[in-house]
């Protein structure tokens, strides 16, 4: 696969607060990460991508296929999009084992056993959700989102409920994703280490625009903040240390 | 006294009321289901004042005396009405005082209490996840049939059980509909009245045992639904 499969929208789309007015580009194989405040349109956009929301003016188009194009008068639904989509939550069907999960999406049983098997999980293929880790259920539905071979790929902050060491484990996986498959990734998280570990291009939101220069400002505020940290060598926020005392006297911790 | 009560067991307006009784509940509970499911699902995903509307018309036989319900449904259905004129005359179908009337009048009754719990399962996680089956390529009936029914069995299992206990002690609307003639329309609970009015303590009382039970009995299946 190459440029032809590129995921290419412009959108607009009247909100609440705000009007989102956005264009982005994701080539095959790449991971565009689109990051920025809460509420600044970040989902929206996964979802207008989606085919879940409908924006008022724009064009989505993957390759030389149109999903979506309000002049022309085309509105593929999502179904037809053949998109892979993960939540940060509710992804799996509760009431479904994991392998009913994953066969409500593919025919192909030994692609879904091998996909299940691929992400470690094929022993969980009897176990419902509810019994399984959040980190296992988020990989169970990346399986369940891969099983239909996708088109493209949207993840709306699906690693930020795990555990760091989780979280670090399937941004790894999310890498290897990319290269087996191919396909336009759209990654949405709040988390800036995963957006520069992750993204083959990072795009931030602010207000429903896209802010070139968000990303950096943050980083510079986060390096400024570590600096202060470090200066003043505080170990823990101050709240925090008034509220549990530590055993032991901590050097320099600021009242 | 024991002997009053088995004889009272065995007088036979209690065998015709309750096999009426059995038969009314074997067409109204699956219409419950057929209606009230999707109807529960449409409230609970629709927006506008249609919906509303609907909305407020299945609360009504809550909200209004039974007696009431059932005269409108009196005025609605009679041979002269603007439903059972059509009725009668296109389909030859006369709902009043006759079977398909005390089918009427136990849908009427539990329709309110078969759609608000799935109402209210619909209206949870459940959006997310019917959005889900749509991007695993799934259509309205395959997401209807494989995820929104399972994901709100328990909500349907309590609302039919809650239908059933409502429409097995209906009197008002049955009475209006049924017009309670000994032999054809004499339901459990108004064979109950009647047997009252008579004087017949004992046929009140095995009559009232009997429903008590069948509802106690719901009451433990609905609980141990709940608890699963």
């Amino acid at each position: 696969m190459g440029d032809s499969v590129t995921l290419t929208a412009r959108l607009h789309k009247r909100l609440a607060h705000y009007t989102l007015d956005v264009e982005v580009e994701c080539p095959a194989g790449s991971i565009l990460v689109l990051t920025g405040p809460s509420g600044s349109g970040k989902t929206t956009l996964l979802r207008l991508l989606a085919g879940l929301d409908h924006p008022d003016e724009g064009r989505i188009s993957l390759g030389e296929t149109v999903w979506l194009d309000t002049a022309g008068g085309v509105r593929q639904k999502p179904q037809a999009r053949g998109i892979g989509l993960v939540f940060q939550e509710y992804s799996l069907f509760p009431h479904m084992t994991l392998a009913q999960n994953v066969a409500y999406a593919t025919t192909d049983r030994r692609w879904a056993h091998t996909l299940l098997a691929s992400f470690g999980i094929a022993h969980l293929a009897g176990s419902k959700p509810c019994a399984m880790s959040g980190g296992e259920r988020q990989r169970g539905a990346l399986c369940q989102a891969l099983a239909r071979r996708p088109t493209a790929l949207l993840l709306d902050e699906p690693f930020s409920a795990l555990d760091a060491a989780t979280r670090s484990a399937l941004r790894q996986e999310l890498l290897v994703i990319r290269e087996r498959f191919a396909i336009p990734i759209v990654h949405v998280t709040h988390d800036l280490a995963e957006a520069a570990l992750l993204g083959d291009t990072v795009l931030a939101l602010d207000q429903g625009r896209l802010d070139p220069l968000w990303f950096d400002r943050q980083v510079a505020e986060r390096l400024d903040e570590e600096r202060i940290l470090r200066e003043h060598q505080i170990t823990a926020p101050a709240g925090v240390t008034a509220l549990f005392p530590p055993t032991e006297t901590r050097k320099g911790v600021c009242a | 006294m024991f002997e009053d009560w088995l004889a009272a067991a065995l007088h036979p307006e209690v065998a015709f009321s309750v096999g009426l009784t059995v038969r009314i509940m074997a067409v109204a509970v699956p219409i419950l289901f057929l209606l009230g499911v999707p109807l529960g699902y449409l409230l609970g995903k629709g927006r506008g004042k249609l919906v509303a509307t609907i909305d407020m018309l299945v609360s009504l036989p809550l909200i209004l005396p039974p007696m009431a319900v059932g005269f409108a449904l009196l005025l609605l259905f009679g041979r002269q009405g603007p439903l059972g004129a059509p009725l009668l005359r296109w389909l030859d179908v006369e709902l009043v005082f006759s079977f398909p009337g005390l089918v009427l009048a136990a849908v009427t009754a539990g329709i309110p209490l078969m759609v608000r719990p799935v109402q209210a399962a619909v209206r949870g996680d459940l959006t997310r996840l019917i959005e889900l089956s749509a991007m695993l390529g799934k259509n309205g009936l395959t997401t209807f049939l494989r995820v929104v029914l399972p994901h709100c069995r328990r909500s349907i299992a309590a609302g039919l059980f809650l239908a059933t206990g409502r429409a097995l002690g209906e009197v008002g609307v049955s009475l209006l509909l049924g017009g309670d003639i000994i032999g054809r329309t004499n339901t459990v609970s108004l064979e109950i009245y009647n047997a009252v009015f008579s004087g017949d303590f004992p046929r009140a009382g095995v009559l009232a045992l009997l429903l008590t039970a069948v509802s106690l009995g719901l009451t433990v299946v609905l609980k141990k639904t709940g608890k699963e």
